[in-house]
């Protein structure tokens, strides 16, 4: 056996020996911290615990880039985007913890609002019926909407108090100004991972209801904190007020006037108009937002519980409920619009020789009651497998339909291979062989 | 033959009405801010607050350290230096709460030199109790018997006890 001139130094023991060392200050670093979080309450413990965690991300996220940029140039673009999705996390954490030091570690707060959001985010992604956004698109939206708008509007919103509103007048003009405050700094914000979305994600961003759905989830994340925040300091009524009565006469109706915009920017032809649309949507969820902070000064809640119960639903009936039946009526034109446009590209698709939507199809396509008893249909026949199979290409044949609507708008950045590459997923799928990617 | 309407046509001019009665209440917002926030009024006359302290309601005098803060059952009141405002200068100072929805007490609006004889302003609900939360104390410059600008603020937080 040859010996290398120059072999490789090896790891001495006493390196290990401080490997351990180190690791064992990290475990109890946590360990102490998790134990003073849970058991003490400690705001400083929140620090240490998120520090951690963002430290670890991070350096995981720069061990990524070191691959993609020197180990494996050739997986580059796999490993950037693990690497982009590790610091994302690194910094929704550190956020998360800033938010939730804010509201003073209100971790019942936390628990139990996850679920009526949960819920709401649930039922929005279910009535998009004809094609359902991503989960993870869905939860990044909402994701923003708690952490990143939330500490954005808290930065901005004190910058307007210390500046701008110290040197108001106490009355109607500081209400107004108040009002617009919180209008305009959690509103920008809030639309701003919706015009992201938009941007980065034009292939799962389709039309105005696509809009609205991404628009909601941030409007949901965002009162998610704000009830976190509101809880720590008014307890239960809280929970009722913003996660009862206003989980979607708030925060949710507002962004998707955002979402509304950003979404009919997408199909409009023209720039100015793309310009004015998107503008209207801001513009609308700012003046709603504004209302209802308006309102308080013209009819301060009484201190009478009993009061309050009635005067808080009129608030949000009377100033909420008008956006919200925009909202509304936004969303039913939308999904309208769609399953028009849908109907027509399957009946051209099923008129083409060999396309991937049969004539006997159609009908049950464009229908989402008789999508769902195909469904079931399968799942009597042939179990979980045929439900799962079916459900696939549909979904195949609708990402198809959206594809095409979109080729004959001339909406898309993508070249005609897009379409085909759907249509031989469809095949596939029928065919019973792995789609391609 | 005539194209057919584009579908995106009704959303799109529901999203323009919809933006033009968002310009709307906006603009009327922003009338009421002009109206109570008229422009140019800005002197450069500062007032000095001397401080927030406890009050005793029986000799109308405060008592003790600044403080930031008090308990429901503890009344307190702000002390104004009213002789660093020129003597003629219009003025009055007033306690708010409830994100100024609620007066709770003030003096004026008169001459600085008539207030030198009330450098003390206590709170004022009408109960011996204040609700919890948080209080601003502000003197204004009045011009026409309405305030026009603010020359000094303090806040104080009120603790349910």
């Amino acid at each position: 056996m040859v010996e290398a001139a120059y072999p490789r130094p090896h790891r001495p023991p006493r390196y290990r020996l401080a490997a351990a060392i180190g690791g064992g200050i990290l475990a109890s670093l946590l360990l102490g911290s998790l134990i003073d979080v849970f058991a003490l309450g400690s705001g400083v413990a929140v620090l240490d615990l998120a520090g951690l965690l963002v430290v670890g991300l991070f350096a995981l996220g720069t061990w990524l880039v070191i691959r993609a940029v020197d180990h494996e140039p050739h997986r580059r673009r796999r490993h950037l985007v693990r690497a982009a999705i590790v610091i994302g996390l690194a910094l929704a954490l550190f956020f998360f913890a800033i938010n939730l030091l804010n509201a003073r570690l209100n971790l019942v707060g936390v628990l139990a609002c996850i679920p009526t959001t949960g819920l709401a985010l649930f039922l929005i992604r279910q009535v998009d019926y004809n094609e359902r956004e991503p989960w993870r698109l869905v939860l990044v939206a909402a994701g923003w909407g708690a952490v990143v708008a939330t500490t954005l509007a808290l930065i901005f919103e004190s910058l307007w108090s210390y500046t701008i509103d110290a040197g108001l007048i106490p009355g109607p003009g500081q209400a107004v100004a108040t009002a617009f405050n919180a209008a305009l700094f959690e509103e920008v914000p809030k639309g701003l991972a919706v015009l992201l979305l938009f941007l980065v994600m034009r292939d799962e961003f389709d039309d105005v209801v696509d809009g609205i759905v991404y628009g909601a989830a941030v409007g949901l994340g965002f009162n998610f904190m704000e009830t976190v925040v509101y809880m720590s300091v008014g307890g239960l009524p809280q929970f009722f007020i913003r996660q009862v009565l206003g989980l979607f006469l708030g925060h949710a109706t507002y962004t998707a006037l955002i979402g509304a915009g950003i979404g009919v920017a997408r199909q409009v032809p023209g720039r100015w108009r793309k310009v004015l649309v998107v503008a209207a949507g801001f513009v609308a969820a700012i003046a709603g937002h504004f209302t209802w902070d308006a309102w308080l000064w013209y009819f301060p809640h009484p201190s009478d519980p009993a009061l309050l119960l009635l005067s808080i639903p009129a608030q949000y009936l009377a100033m909420t409920g008008p956006f919200f039946l925009a909202v509304m009526a936004l969303f039913m034109l939308g999904l309208r619009a769609e399953g028009r446009a849908l109907e027509e590209q399957f009946v051209a698709e099923a008129a083409l020789p060999g396309g991937a939507v049969l004539p006997g199809e159609v009908a049950m396509l464009v229908s989402p009651w008789r999508r769902i008893d195909a469904r079931f249909r399968a799942l009597r026949y042939y179990g979980f497998r045929g439900y799962r199979w079916t459900r696939r290409l549909q979904r195949a044949q609708l990402d198809l339909a959206m594809e095409r609507w979109h080729r004959a708008r001339r909406e898309i950045d993508s070249p005609l291979e897009a379409e085909l590459l759907l249509r031989d997923r469809v095949q596939a799928i029928r065919a019973g062989v792995r789609p391609p990617t | 033959m005539r194209p057919a309407p584009d579908e995106t046509r009704p959303v799109f001019r529901l999203m323009v009405a919809l933006g033009l009665a968002g310009l709307v209440i906006l603009g009327v917002g922003l009338a009421q801010f002009v109206t109570f926030e008229p422009l140019g009024q800005h002197t450069g006359v500062s007032a000095r607050i001397v401080g927030i302290f406890d009050y005793d309601r029986v000799s109308h005098t405060v008592h003790g350290g600044n403080r930031d803060h008090f308990r429901t059952n503890e009344a307190f009141a702000a002390e104004v230096d009213w002789s660093t405002l020129p003597p003629d200068l219009e003025v009055g100072a007033a306690w708010f709460s409830g994100g100024f929805a609620i007066d709770a007490g003030g003096v004026g609006p008169a001459t600085a030199k008539d207030l030198l004889a009330r450098p003390v302003v206590p709170v004022n609900f009408g109960a011996r109790r204040f609700p919890s939360g948080r209080y601003e104390f502000v003197v204004e410059r009045f011009s026409g018997g309405r305030p026009v600008e603010v020359l000094a603020r303090k806040t104080v937080v009120v603790l349910g006890s």
